[in-house]
């Protein structure tokens, strides 16, 4: 498979000279299958590039949404495949037990806040709750869990092929106790033994204990968490929209040589990742 | 690894309506039982934390002294070693199906439950209990298992 990077920070778009490389978009990331499915994962301001590279485009798209805080949502309406007559396009969220995901995206997706309802976008969207057991989209296997973040948020792991990714960008593991026993490891089944493994990595340590209990990972703990699951490469993503270009060159590095085993690399807009 | 558990056939009707993936011993726990595990770690009321099948997952530090020996001791005694110690037994001093425990009720009828019943610990003291226990459900609306928050009660000894 092969996974695009449209968004890599975190909670607010930050576009700006000292944010280029890795850029300011909120999280978005596409997936492309052997069979041409395609999968969007989340829909945070990058996805209106990705919806530019698939406007036109007749295949279904899935957006598959961790949770609906803004820098993970408001791009939706901007996602061009949503405005196009007869489009087939999926979007799923994590459950909840008060309201289906159409009401709670419409909070956001309606007057004052936005002035197009859900209702009116052309393609007309399914919308459907994650399911508790894996499910398959093309070529793709799904499996969605839920992870430690404020609000109910789930994380992906998909798989091709023999080939494996995991997507969790925004996850405070720490707070369900030390990170040491995979099977009271947030996250862990979702991680355990990906290729690749997409990382909430937005603080730094000192950053952490200042802000615990904001749903975030220190990228100590997103090392933790990889080594943990013996993912092979930790890409950290949801960059803390402070943090520098070469700031992230920095942490990454020194994630890097702190890896016990396994490779890190950052986030950055456009990357493009082969499985 | 091995936990107390509770009597094989209890939890068949919650089943159906219990977390799918709980039904594999080698998947890790759900969220929300890690955060009720780590919230009662921190607590100074003794709490049990049971999943959907009835199994023990953990029982916090001031838990021990009603279940008479620490968690991480317990996986030392054989299951049926453990039943048999624990027996517990109603106000009138008869055996108490473990069906009518708090914890079994609330996971199988979806809401908190109450009771006061007698429990032997794991070392042999028999204890008057009073124990209140919610049912821990996912988003998804699955059980998962039960938080049972206990004191020592006031009973008298039956015996």
């Amino acid at each position: 498979m092969r996974l695009t990077v449209w968004g890599s920070r975190g909670s607010l778009a930050s576009a700006g000279p000292e944010t280029i490389r890795y850029g300011g978009n909120t999280p978005c990331v596409q997936i492309e299958g052997a069979d041409g499915s395609v999968l969007v994962l989340d829909a945070g301001t990058g996805i209106r590039r990705a919806g530019l590279a698939l406007a036109g485009d007749r295949r279904p798209i899935h957006v598959l949404l961790t949770h609906l805080h803004m820098d993970h949502v408001q791009g939706l309406g901007f996602f061009r495949p949503l405005f196009e007559p007869g489009r087939e396009v999926h979007i799923w969220g994590p459950p909840s037990t008060t309201q289906d995901l159409r009401a709670r995206l419409t909070r956001y997706l309606s007057p004052p806040l936005f002035p197009v309802r859900i209702r009116d976008l052309t393609s007309h969207p399914e919308l459907h709750d994650v399911h508790a057991d894996p499910w398959s989209v093309g070529g793709f296997n799904i499996t969605a869990a839920g992870v430690v973040h404020p609000g109910p948020t789930v994380g992906y792991r998909i798989e091709e092929a023999g080939a494996t990714i995991a997507y969790v960008p925004d996850h405070e593991p720490a707070l369900g106790g030390p990170l040491s026993a995979p099977q009271w490891l947030s996250g862990y089944g979702l991680a355990r033994d990906v290729d690749i493994l997409l990382h909430d990595g937005q603080y730094t340590d000192e950053e952490y204990r200042q802000r615990v209990g904001w749903g975030h990972s220190s990228i100590s703990h997103a090392l933790q968490v990889a080594d943990l699951s013996q993912a092979r490469d930790l890409v950290l993503i949801h960059h803390d929209p402070d943090h520098t270009d070469d700031q992230i060159d920095d942490l990454v590095e020194n994630a890097g040589r702190a890896r016990r085993t396994g490779t890190v690399r950052g986030a950055r807009e456009g990357m493009v990742l082969e499985v | 690894m091995s936990m107390p558990r509770m009597p094989e056939g209890i939890g068949a009707h919650i089943r159906r309506r219990a977390d799918p993936r709980a039904s594999n011993p080698d998947q890790p726990h759900a969220v929300e039982l890690i955060l009720a595990r780590q919230l009662a770690s921190g607590l100074a009321v003794p709490v049990l934390l049971v999943d959907a099948r009835g199994d023990t997952l953990f029982y916090n530090e001031p838990a021990e002294a009603i279940f008479g020996r620490a968690f991480d001791e317990i996986d030392a005694l054989p299951f049926e070693q453990r039943a048999a110690m624990l027996a517990p037994r109603g106000s009138d001093g008869q055996p108490l199906p473990v069906e009518q425990l708090p914890g079994m009720l609330a996971m199988r009828e979806r809401r908190p439950a109450h009771a006061e019943f007698y429990l032997h610990g794991l070392d042999g003291v028999l204890r008057a209990i009073e124990a209140t226990a919610i049912p821990v459900e996912s988003a998804g609306g699955h059980v998962l298992g039960t938080m049972v928050v206990m004191w020592e009660g006031h009973m008298a000894h039956p015996e």
